[in-house]
């Protein structure tokens, strides 16, 4: 607007001057007027084109490591049926008549789980438990980054198609955070590769440092528990089967043990890892009630429904981490967390469990790296 | 190359941590495949008893320069 009011005075001795400075003023005017969408539009385009380009080259990697993974050990797969199996699918239950729907749930999810460890199975021939998870948690990721690139593509594509302005900005806000954590899902691959302990698994790390050199017995598939002693209470102790890169099934064990084996556990204490907000600190331990366990809660509500069942109170340890945290290498702070949450997991047994009676202690999280 | 351009900002080293529960020793060394925790690993140069696996952890290179 200065300019504009200044023009006039500058350019009264030379016309020409004067017209082409209000020229340089007013035509970008009228271009942004008229087509400052459209160039708008163009720019996110562009960088979300950029970003998609990138997605695009991570889920390829993916794919890459696992295959390069599996050639290593020696193992020959088929490609299509390979590329075929990363497109698998499941379809959650319909949830319209909400009545026994976690029980649908479960029976789906299981034949998924199921479905999954036969195809790799079959499309990788290993009799190795632990290679087995690997090239299962492997396949995963993979399959995830499959799915990501293919989700945002398709917003991408559509954005494009109707030069939607809208649709085009949510993606490109989305984007920096995704492709941060596509990066660490695709990073955490080596992780698994080595077989080190992700962060996730501090819940696991935790309850087996209790459970060395304890008698340890197998409950379910890939679940393990034993029992020890703290100031004349009884703690059973129980975690998925290390160090293969499982998670167990925490809710089955739980249940077997407190409806047959010890129908006296008069408290339960899930240690977990658990998402931090932005701004606390990395392995900081807090102290709660409730069950602490993730997933698509089919678990969470079983153990929920158990402990109301039988009026057994849920106290909750959790280690706080971000995503990317806990899908990669456990970090350093995270790893010293340990001598935090066993005090408070002390502290819990010696205030809410009276003596002689039984607490259980359950590790939640892919114990990948971690024995028992 | 690519390996170096996507990991830039969590480049990291993996550490075992063995421990001996008499002496409370620590021996932190770099992480060789097929450590887990509480894995049987070294011998406590104190008091000669086996240590195991405490812990194993990663430490970004930036922490460590
Ligand atoms: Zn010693």
């Amino acid at each position: 607007m200065l300019l504009f009011q200044l023009t006039p005075s500058l350019g009264s001795s030379n016309s020409l001057y004067s017209l082409i400075v209000s020229a340089l003023f007013w035509v970008p005017w009228i271009i942004l007027i008229f087509w400052g969408q459209r160039i708008q539009v163009t720019i996110s385009l562009g960088q979300v084109s950029r970003s998609l380009a990138r997605l695009k080259l991570l889920s390829d990697r993916s794919k890459q490591v696992l295959l390069n993974y599996i050639s290593n050990k020696g193992f020959k797969t088929d490609i299509t049926r390979f590329n075929d199996f990363l497109e698998y699918f499941t379809i959650p239950p319909v949830s319209m008549d909400p009545v026994g729907v976690v029980k649908r749930f479960d029976h789906i999810l299981t034949t998924q789980d199921k479905r999954i460890k036969n195809e790799v199975a079959q499309l990788f021939s290993t009799s190795d438990k632990i290679e087995r998870s690997i090239i299962e948690n492997m396949v995963g990721i993979a399959a995830a980054m499959n799915q990501i690139f293919k989700i945002i593509r398709h917003y991408y594509i559509l954005g494009k198609k109707g030069n939607n302005i809208y649709l085009l900005a949510q993606l490109q806000m989305i984007m920096p955070m995704l492709l941060k954590q596509a990066d660490a899902l695709v990073n955490a691959m080596s992780t698994l590769e080595l077989g080190q302990p992700l962060g996730d698994g501090i819940g696991p790390a935790s309850v087996a440092l209790l459970m060395r050199e304890k008698e340890k017995r197998r409950i379910g598939d890939e679940t393990v528990f034993a029992e020890t002693e703290y100031k004349g209470r009884r703690a059973i102790l129980v975690k998925a089967e290390g160090p293969e890169g499982n998670v167990g099934e925490i809710d089955d064990a739980l249940e077997k043990i407190v409806k047959e084996i010890y129908p006296d556990v008069s408290a339960i204490i899930m240690i977990d890892a658990a998402l931090k907000l932005e701004g606390e600190k990395t392995g900081d331990v807090s102290e709660g009630v409730g069950a602490a366990i993730g997933g698509y809660g089919i678990e969470k509500f079983k153990i929920e429904q158990l402990a109301y069942e039988k009026n057994i109170p849920v106290y909750a340890i959790i280690v706080k981490e971000s995503i990317i945290e806990a899908i990669g290498a456990m970090r350093k702070e995270i790893a010293e967390s340990v001598n935090q949450v066993q005090q408070t997991l002390f502290r819990i047994i010696e205030e809410r469990v009276p003596e002689n009676g039984r607490v259980v202690v359950i590790g939640v999280g892919n114990t990948l790296g971690v024995g028992q | 190359m690519l390996g170096a351009e996507l990991g830039s900002e969590q480049r990291q080293i993996v550490f075992t941590i063995e421990h001996c529960d008499f002496c409370n020793i620590n021996n932190k060394r770099s992480f060789q495949k097929g450590d887990y925790v509480v894995k049987a690993s070294g011998r406590c140069p104190k008091c000669g008893r086996d240590m195991y696996i405490s812990a194993i952890y990663a430490e970004s290179l930036r922490q460590q320069a």
